[in-house]
């Protein structure tokens, strides 16, 4: 090993975190060199300089701890419950709409479906007027090719006039 | 869906039953934390702060603490990682209050007094002032690699473990941190480097 290896093997050294081969061979560079000697006594000096005691911590520093670290037990066990209630309700919640889903899903698809009647023309017929009323509401414009006298009978009779006792003109129109 | 219920469940029985462990594991080590979180901080009342919030962060994920790793190395890495926030916090926020300045606009800063404490005190203290000083003048990978080498006295495997690298990269940055530091010391602070040159041989 040269000089410029063991330098960066050195902190390593110091601290007993090399392999057994490079201990040795670090060991045997070092009996022959003084420079890679001072440098690791320098390194041991900074070493001892960082091991150097801290001070302690205010008095009661323990006591405050202690109350913190249980005050945020405290915070956290309420919440933990919180989330715990919280997301069994949403569960519950959910499950009673997916049961009334279901529960009208399987009652639609087991009621049976009324029966089509076939429709004769004499009902289609009869039918007629209403339809005929519906397009006077829905149409009153001129071009439509009721005169004045039209309109005004027409109002009269959806104002709520009695269309027994109006005129008959009215009705018939009505009706067509 | 059950599976999360059960979990939640778990998590609150858990604070339950876990804390007196934590509260053990606490007593352990939290010196050993003090003494990481001064070196990191330089400051005491910073430290304190520092280890309340590591702590309340460790007890808030101690469901997810590996039994089999040691509670120190689990610990120190969240130390690490709350001071890394705190630091980022610090550059966020660099305020200063203007309610303690005179009418002239000049500040008063409170500083302690040297020559009201005794000899041995005011030694240690500047040993304490020019280590702080060199390790702050140190990049954070480098300084945190040296505390947990020779504040806290952890084999390479933990260091790395909790500075989540190699344990090559973890040599390398011991290494060049105490030189870093060494050069340092010999620069601003050359009596007490000969003083403990002294005491060595």
């Amino acid at each position: 090993m040269n000089c410029f290896k063991v330098s960066h093997h050195l902190s390593a050294y110091l601290d007993s975190e090399l392999t057994g081969s490079e201990m040795l061979a670090i060991r045997s560079h070092l009996g022959i060199c003084p420079h890679c000697r001072a440098e690791l006594e320098s390194l041991k000096i900074t070493k001892r300089v960082c091991a150097v005691e801290v001070p302690s911590a205010t008095p009661g520093f323990e006591e405050r701890l202690s109350e913190v670290v249980r005050s945020a037990r405290q915070n956290g066990q309420a919440q933990a419950w919180q989330r715990y209630f919280s997301t069994s309700l949403s569960v519950a919640v959910a499950c009673v709409i997916g049961l009334g889903v279901f529960t009208s899903y399987l009652f639609i698809k087991h009621t049976p479906a009324a029966p089509i009647k076939p429709v004769s023309p004499s009902s289609v017929a009869q039918s007629q007027p209403s339809l005929s009323k519906m397009h006077l509401v829905d149409n009153p414009a001129p071009n439509s090719g009721s005169t004045g006298q039209e309109v005004q009978q027409e109002r009269e009779y959806l104002d709520g006039a009695d269309p027994l006792s109006g005129p008959a003109s009215a009705i018939a129109y009505a009706d067509r | 869906m059950a599976f999360t219920l059960t979990r939640i469940f778990d998590r609150a029985q858990t604070d339950q039953g876990s804390f007196e462990e934590f509260e053990k594991l606490m007593r352990q080590t939290q010196k050993q934390a003090f003494s990481l979180a001064y070196r990191l901080t330089g400051n005491v009342s910073e430290a304190e702060d520092l280890v309340q919030d590591a702590y309340i962060r460790a007890f808030r994920f101690f469901y997810r603490y590996d039994r089999s790793m040691p509670f120190s190395s689990w610990l120190f890495r969240i130390v690490t990682n709350a001071h890394i926030d705190a630091v980022r916090r610090k550059c966020k926020l660099r305020t200063s209050s203007l309610d303690q300045g005179g009418d002239d606009g000049s500040k008063t800063i409170e500083v302690m007094d040297s020559s009201a404490l005794p000899d041995a005190l005011i030694a240690e203290r500047d040993v304490n002032e020019d280590l702080q000083k060199g390790l702050d003048s140190m990049n954070q990978e480098f300084k945190m690699a040296v505390i947990l080498a020779d504040v806290e006295g952890m084999a390479y495997e933990e260091i790395a473990e909790v500075m989540n690298t190699s344990i090559g990269t973890v040599r390398s940055r011991i290494h060049r941190g105490r030189k870093h530091l060494k050069a340092h010391l010999l620069s601003t602070a050359p009596a007490l480097y000969e003083r403990y040159c002294d005491e060595l041989l």
